[in-house]
């Protein structure tokens, strides 16, 4: 069994998020409030209500080293909440954004987190001790559509970005005073906002970014069905492409830099792995309820064009359709968030959890073939 | 006829007063109805038994309109059916073409007031009806108009006018088809479609056919009668229909005619909308299923309609005969006993007032 | 012929099973709104390429596909006066009654004779394949209740015609 838990928190979930000690997590359901659950023994309480936005809340990140929140929303805010005694407070960040903003998530170091928005720009936002407020820089005309994703290269400077006008972009967010020039050699000489690379693979909106653990290879999706890989994004990037048979991808994983799970509107993780060469391929769906849905699905519709193009004989006693099967996975609806569930000291990542508009968060774990 | 409802209710209305009148009163009403019939009735104080009715219809346009208003042979079908409490006065009272003098005192029991007086309240139904019947046969007695070509214009009761002239051999009789939208017309239309059909099958009856335009005898008619949305609805009328009885049926039949279409028409929109309603019914119950949780909810609620539906159908229906019945004897033995009861009250009341005084 | 319905209906099951990929999508163009792209048509990039499905002249089906929305328009079968009527006529009682439905456009896009219009709100809070069966059935159905009509139509006339018949003998 893949699928190690099943929580049922809501009718509908946007994202969620973990604690660093995975004892509590943090998600939004479908409104403005985030809340935060605590596992007792096998049950689940709710420990938090944060509500501070006043739209709904797209965007959660739980920094593991600091232990504070990010939300983003569609109102065009941004809090960060920190932990004092039992309750959780929370600090305004402006973003100084006039559209909403879409995702979020906090750097490696977590002295800096991006937010990607519908203003067809990205925020990148730094906490100055000196007026002990979040300050938030832009990076402005770089995109011709909203931002639907954004991930930090563990260097901690390059960041990638999809958008709604297909494209998938890589920034540098180098801040002079936040970062330091000692640590990475090659991208600190790059300047704030200035743009690494542009991948014009999509036909169509782009999805769900991730760098690989090493920081080697990009992947990201496209609403086309399509998932990415871009090795050696810096110097010469080379590209592969793997054309789904279902439904397009909203979010992808990375397990390791030989595996990632890509989740999204089939309702079912998509096993991605390379080989020792380094090409992937789609490997196998991780919902073993659902056996080899693809296969029947694909000859369903082979079937009727057969029957259009008059190769099939086979005439069915009524004229109406039959109705669609229900999906009987673990996910009932499309799932739009997935979450490394990292243990400490553990370098293997083997577990992770989905969460989407069914409200569930599942949990599942998966041996990674040597 | 279900459809038809020809007489005139206030006229209903005003004659029943004159009945079990305590305090004779003068009456004297003058009122219109459907346009353009109108009706006055009068009497005296001192005479309240005799009654003048007067009623004034639009006479069809023939040839010779009778100086009187009315044709002989109307006059006559009137004396004859109304000879029981209705003398025709002649002339009639200044504007009206037809004024009678009612009275009802020969009418001793009330089936036979009430009716008379449905009889008089239809009176105008009764004269359209006669003016087509004797229209119809003059037409093929050849009497009224030698073999003349030139289209009569009649109305109905609602005023609704429709034409008959005479060809070699046969005496048409056109409808001009009106209704009031596009979905009427379509579904007259089928009707009509229908009745052309089925015409083989009934060879008694008058042929009967569909057209679009005007036919050609009706060229020269005032524009406003030869436009319609419905086209023209003719039927054949041989001499074999206008013999003996069948002349007043088959007057009867056409004069309602295109308020039998109408009625029809009506009725199947009403089922249209029955339909409708029914599968709207059944679509959004497809879509309350689909509404996560929704499935669930939706069963409980049609078990229970079918439970109560079940009952209803068996154990109810059952139930309704035997109370039929039971309320059936229930009512007599109460009436006895309110009876009873009532005459008891009387009594003790009386004596109240016994020992008061 | 029943075939040929059977084909059209599953192809326009399997484009909508692909097309209904919707999610939640803030306007871009005006602060704190969302509405759906595929009415609003403001941000091209937003919208898919419509696929129109057409079994022939007079029966078709266009799939408009944006990122948060999806119209689905249809053209019903009307081969005569009286098909034509009964269609507008049970259209119209449909659409008056959009309420009923969630999904249902209270009025249809220009050149056809129904229309819905399902957003990722209708996504989160109906089954996606239930959704798609409605949409279906309702297709199907609609079609079915036209031609009984017509012949409930027929058949009541040709039943008030022999009485009618019947009066003169």
């Amino acid at each position: 069994m893949a699928a190690v838990a099943i929580h049922q928190f809501a009718e509908c979930i946007t994202c969620h998020a973990w604690s660093p000690d995975q004892t509590m997590v943090a998600f939004c359901p479908n409104n403005s409030e985030v809340h935060i659950y605590k596992l007792f023994g096998d049950k689940w309480e709710k420990m938090h209500v944060l509500s501070k936005h006043d739209q709904i809340v797209c965007g959660i990140d739980w920094s593991v080293k600091s232990n504070k929140i990010v939300t983003v929303s569609h109102d065009r805010n941004s809090y960060v909440w920190s932990q004092e005694g039992t309750e959780w407070d929370p600090t305004l960040v402006i973003l100084r954004l006039n559209r909403a903003a879409l995702c979020v998530q906090w750097s490696p170091r977590e002295n800096k987190f991006a937010v990607g928005s519908g203003a067809k720009s990205i925020c990148i936002c730094y906490y100055e001790q000196e007026n002990d407020w979040w300050v938030s820089k832009l990076i402005r005309k770089r995109h011709d559509s909203s931002v639907t994703s954004v991930a930090w290269h563990p260097d901690n400077i390059l960041l990638a970005t999809t958008s709604t006008d297909g494209k998938c972009k890589v920034f540098s967010t180098f801040i002079k005073g936040v970062d330091s020039k000692e640590s990475e050699s090659s991208s600190s000489d790059l300047k704030f906002g200035e743009q690494i690379a542009q991948l014009d693979l999509s036909a169509t909106w782009t999805f769900g970014v991730r760098w690989s653990p090493s920081g080697t290879i990009l992947a990201y999706s496209g609403h086309n069905s399509m998932i990415y890989f871009i090795d050696d994004v810096k110097s010469t990037p080379s590209s592969q492409s793997i054309s789904l048979r279902d439904l397009p991808l909203r979010d992808i994983l990375f397990l390791s830099d030989r595996v990632v799970v890509g989740v999204g509107f089939d309702c079912n993780p998509m096993i991605f792995t390379s080989d020792d060469t380094g090409l992937w391929s789609f490997t196998k769906y991780l919902d073993q309820r659902k056996a080899a849905p693809s296969s029947s699905r694909a000859s369903q519709l082979s079937e009727a064009f057969g029957k259009l193009y008059g190769s099939s004989k086979q005439v069915p006693s009524n004229d109406t359709v039959e109705p669609s099967k229900p999906r009987g996975g673990a996910h009932e609806n499309c799932i739009t968030c997935i979450v490394p569930l990292r243990k400490r000291g553990n370098t293997d990542l083997t577990r992770f959890s989905t969460s989407g508009l069914d409200g569930k968060v599942v949990i599942w774990e998966l041996a990674i073939p040597k | 006829m279900a459809y038809f409802s020809g007489g005139s209710r206030a006229v209903v209305d005003i004659l029943s007063k004159f009945r079990n009148v305590e305090k004779p009163v003068p009456v004297d009403h003058s009122f219109c109805e459907l346009g353009s019939i109108r009706y006055h009735i009068q009497a005296s104080v001192s005479d309240q038994e005799n009654i003048f009715f007067s009623i004034s219809t639009p006479v069809p346009s023939q040839e010779e309109p009778n100086p009187n208003g009315l044709d002989h042979c109307i006059l006559q079908d009137i004396r004859t059916n109304y000879s029981n409490f209705a003398d025709i006065i002649e002339p009639p009272k200044d504007g009206y073409t037809l004024t009678l003098k009612l009275n009802f005192s020969r009418l001793t029991r009330t089936k036979e007031y009430t009716k008379a007086i449905n009889m008089v309240s239809s009176l105008q139904v009764m004269i359209l009806n006669s003016q087509l019947k004797d229209t119809l046969k003059n037409l093929w007695m050849g009497d009224i108009i030698q073999g003349s070509t030139v289209p009569l214009k009649l109305v109905n009761y609602k005023q609704e006018p429709f034409f008959i002239f005479r060809v070699p051999k046969k005496v048409t009789v056109i409808f001009p088809m009106r209704f009031k939208d596009d979905s009427d017309v379509a579904i007259a239309t089928s009707f009509i479609q229908e009745l052309a059909d089925l015409g083989s099958k009934f060879p008694k009856a008058p042929r009967c056919e569909w057209s679009p335009i005007p036919p050609q005898e009706l060229r020269g008619e005032p524009f406003e009668h030869l436009s319609t949305n419905g086209g023209f609805v003719s039927f054949d009328i041989l001499r074999r229909h206008v013999k003996g009885k069948k002349a007043d049926k088959t007057a009867w039949i056409l004069l309602n005619f295109q308020q039998y279409v109408r009625y029809h028409v009506k009725c199947t929109r009403g089922s249209i909308q029955r339909r409708m309603r029914h599968r709207l019914e059944v679509l959004s119950e497809a879509i309350e299923q689909a509404r996560i949780g929704g499935e669930t909810k939706s069963r409980k609620e049609g078990r229970k309609q079918s439970k109560k539906w079940l009952r209803f159908s068996k154990s109810n229906k059952f139930k309704r005969g035997i109370n039929a019945i039971t309320d059936q004897i229930r009512r007599l033995r109460l009436r006895i006993k309110i009876q009873g009861l009532g005459r008891n009250h009387l009594v003790q009341q009386m004596n109240v007032k016994e020992y008061e005084n | 012929m029943a075939n040929s319905l059977r084909l059209y209906l599953t192809c326009i099951r399997n484009t909508l099973e692909a097309a209904m990929c919707l999610q939640n999508f803030p306007c871009q163009e005006v602060e704190r709104h969302n509405k759906p792209e595929v009415e609003l048509k403001t941000s091209p990039e937003l919208l898919l390429n419509p696929v129109l499905i057409c079994r022939n002249e007079a029966e078709k089906c266009l799939i408009e596909t944006s990122i948060n929305s999806i119209r689905i328009s249809m053209k019903v079968k009307q081969s005569d006066e009286l098909e034509n009527i009964l269609a507008k006529k049970f259209l119209r009682f449909l659409s008056m009654r959009a309420e009923a439905f969630q999904v249902l456009r209270r009025k249809p896009v220009q050149g056809y004779d129904i229309s819905f219009l399902i957003t990722n709100y209708h996504c989160e809070e109906m089954h996606k394949h239930k959704l798609i069966d409605f949409i279906v059935q309702f297709m199907e159905d609609i079609d079915k209740e036209i031609s009984e009509l017509k012949l409930s139509v027929n058949t009541r006339g040709r039943l008030v015609a022999t009485e009618f018949l019947k009066q003169f003998i």
